[in-house]
């Protein structure tokens, strides 16, 4: 998958780019900004481009003009060939700190958190001049995952940002942040795509290649989601998922036991991390269409009798809502406390898969 | 790209340029250097931090132009062990995203990121051009940078500051740091060229690195100035940084004037007195106490757990006795840095700032802070 440092073009979100390029036109940039809006939809993508556009000098070039009233921002699209883009996309441009989980070179794997040396990182990098003599940018991607420290610690940053310096936050869960660090930024929402522009968006990273339709389905308008469920290495996560489902609510413990096993090795991280997604994703989708009083459609093979086996597993409507609250936070959790993946995927299937 | 260079050359200014480059980079272009080789005889080698970029420029013969991006370390590593007066060649393959090392029957295949990726240096013209001898260059850092503070909180006190000022002589260069304790000012009469520059504060990073740099270099050195940057140019070398973005604080506020009690005493034995005092006092505080009367001065130091000590001196000294304690260490490094044979303490009271300077040399001035003892 294309990460979002690359991906130079923009599907939807014209609303958001108006407003930031009305913004920029205005002289009057606010300088720390939360993109907040459900995973995969382009927040990130969107704040790369923000960067990009700022620090191939857009938004200054022109200058003030004699009558104070220089040619508006419309777009915020950036000459292709410039050598910023380039080293914006390695990561590698001077004025430009990308703050991300790092990865745990002792357990070989990500961090669960955004630690608080990391946000010290952008101090020392705003309290140098900028390289290129223009713009600092700084982006978080995402703010969620920064630890009770460390956002504490970006406080003290938001609070007086030097000039010509620009904070991005990206945030799936803005709610969740810090009700302080939320008010010192100019939130720009991201709203769901429509299907086509999904579609359009993920074939842009496909290279041409048609989008499968049940990823489409499933993707709640939000490319970054339907490239992750079109990924072949994890694809199958879900298969299995509504196979299991199938036999609710007399599941084979063996098999449940199994299933769970091979989510919570360490080296199927990408398969957990999907099946979060698409478990959730499913669930929702479960209760959406029943909550209309409909049938879920045969979208996915065998979709239509693995929902109905979950809900009588459930028992109501009302008790599966519980169960997705429940396992929301559970996962939250098992990410947060670092708990064990397969209990945490035991006891979010359990409820499901067996009558108690 | 295609080249022979010999490899005391290029071991010299792969010592030089590697050491911008950080062991450890979650970036991989940053933990490569570039090298560029145009027409005619000579390459360059640049690296960088992103805060701080050097390049080195050394002879060699190009047969194929073209530029390349090689791992710093491991070019390095390699280049030191290769048996001295051995010819390297150095070849690029960028469609294989390689590079080839070669010298007499060892060959070395290294991976190469895309130059295009290595982080653009600043190359436009900086408006204030002017030049420094290295001597007096390295005077102004020796003598200021023991003072530049560490402490991130106060991150506009993590450099040297350099500005331009008029004095009853004539027009100056100042070079100015201080960590809130001490404080340390060099004067240098101003180069043409630095009539009306911007006051800017040069990162410690680049002071540590340009000092060692400047060890090996004794011509004059080329430095060209932003509000936002800094290059200095001298022998092959080009080292080019960001700048500190904050407000240096307005230090000739807490410069004492009027202070009227002046002690002068022999630098040499007075350094070596404290030193032997301050074995005794604390780890912490390393407080040693000072008494001038009319016979003389005496150093003492207390300490709960190590005893005490006490060392006499002559000085020359008029005023009435009084009592003031300092920190030895803060001491020591001044008076290293006071090249006559005679040091001038002026001070007023046991709590107020003294201000330190060089009898037959009023071009650097120290403030030292007492301590309560």
């Amino acid at each position: 998958m294309r990460p979002a440092r690359e991906t130079l073009t923009l599907i939807g979100h014209g609303a958001n780019e108006r407003l930031v390029s009305d913004a920029l036109s205005g002289n009057r940039v606010p300088q720390a900004w939360l993109l907040a809006g459900p995973p995969g939809v382009g927040k990130a993508t969107f704040a790369y481009r923000m960067a990009r556009f700022l620090l191939t000098g857009g938004g200054a070039a022109a200058g003030p003009s004699l009558f104070g009233d220089s040619a508006p921002i419309t777009s915020l699209a950036v000459n292709e060939d410039h050598p910023a883009v380039r080293q914006i996309a390695v990561g590698s441009h001077p004025d430009l700190l990308v703050i991300e989980r790092e990865m745990d070179e002792k357990r070989d794997k990500m961090k669960a958190a955004i630690s608080v040396d990391q946000v010290r990182e952008i101090s020392q990098f705003l309290h140098l001049t900028a390289s290129q003599g223009g713009w600092r940018v700084v982006l978080i991607d995402s703010a969620d995952e920064m630890n009770v420290n460390a956002a504490n610690a970006l406080l003290k940053i938001l609070e007086e940002p030097p000039k010509r310096a620009l904070l991005l936050l990206v945030s799936h869960t803005p709610g969740r942040l810090l009700p302080t660090i939320r008010s010192r930024c100019r939130l720009l929402r991201f709203a769901p795509l429509l299907p086509e522009e999904v579609r359009i968006a993920a074939e842009a990273v496909l290279e041409g290649e048609p989008l499968d339709p049940i990823a489409l389905t499933l993707s709640d308008g939000a490319p970054g989601r339907a490239l992750a469920l079109a990924d072949p290495d994890t694809r199958s996560v879900l298969t299995d998922l509504l196979a299991l489902f199938r036999q609710a609510p007399k599941c084979d413990p063996a098999a449940v036991h199994g299933f769970a096993e091979k989510l919570g090795k360490a080296a199927a991280d990408a398969q957990y991390r999907s099946f979060v997604t698409q478990f959730d994703a499913w669930l929702m989708r479960v209760i959406r269409h029943s909550a209309r009083n409909g049938r879920v459609p045969n979208d996915l093979p065998g979709e239509a009798e693995a929902a109905e086996a979950v809900l009588r597993a459930a028992g109501s409507l009302d008790r599966l809502i519980e169960v997705w609250e429940k396992n929301t936070q559970l996962f939250r959790q098992t990410d947060g406390l670092n708990l064990d993946r397969k209990q945490a995927v035991l006891s979010a299937l359990l409820p499901l898969t067996q009558r108690l | 790209m295609k080249l022979t260079i010999d490899r005391a050359a290029l071991l010299k200014s792969l010592a030089h340029v590697q050491s911008v480059v950080e062991r450890r980079n979650t970036i991989p272009i940053l933990s490569n250097i570039l090298i560029e080789a145009q027409d005619g005889d000579s390459v360059s080698l640049t690296a960088t931090d992103m805060d701080l970029d050097m390049v080195d420029r050394v002879t060699c013969s190009v047969s194929v132009p073209g530029s390349v991006t090689a791992p710093a370390h491991t070019l390095y590593d390699i280049v030191r062990k290769l048996p001295d007066g051995a010819s390297v060649e150095l070849t690029s393959e960028p469609e294989k995203e390689r590079v080839t090392v070669r010298a007499g029957r060892s060959t070395f295949t290294l991976p190469s990121l895309p130059t295009a990726d290595f982080p653009s240096l600043a190359s436009d013209d900086l408006p204030f051009n002017f030049t420094l001898s290295s001597a007096e260059l390295k005077a102004l850092i020796d003598r200021t940078s023991f003072a530049i503070s560490t402490e991130e909180t106060r991150y506009y006190l993590n450099g040297i500051y350099l500005h331009a000022t008029q004095q009853p002589s004539g027009p100056v260069m100042r070079g100015v740091a201080t960590d809130g304790h001490r404080l340390a000012r060099v004067e240098l009469p101003l180069p043409k060229g630095a009539e009306g520059i911007p006051g800017v504060i040069m990162p410690r990073k680049v002071v540590l690195e340009l000092r060692k740099l400047l060890d090996e270099s004794d011509g004059a050195v080329t430095i060209g100035l932003s509000e936002t940057r800094i290059r200095l140019a001298f022998g092959a070398i080009i080292l080019s940084s960001k700048l500190i973005d904050g407000t240096f604080p307005d230090y000739e506020r807490v410069i004492p004037t009027g202070n009227d009690k002046v002690l002068e005493l022999n630098r040499n034995s007075f350094a070596e007195a404290v030193d032997r005092v301050a074995t005794i006092s604390t780890e912490k505080s390393r407080a040693v106490k000072i008494a001038l009367g009319t016979n003389g001065l005496t150093l003492t130091a207390h300490s709960p757990e190590a005893g005490s000590a006490l060392e006499e001196l002559e000085v020359s000294y008029t005023s009435s006795p009084f009592e003031i304690g300092f920190n030895s260490r803060y001491l020591l490094d001044i008076l290293k840095q006071v090249q006559g044979d005679v040091a001038q303490f002026i001070m007023a009271d046991a709590a107020s700032p003294t201000v330190v300077r060089d009898r037959a040399d009023g071009s650097a001035i120290y403030v030292l802070m007492p301590m309560r003892v």
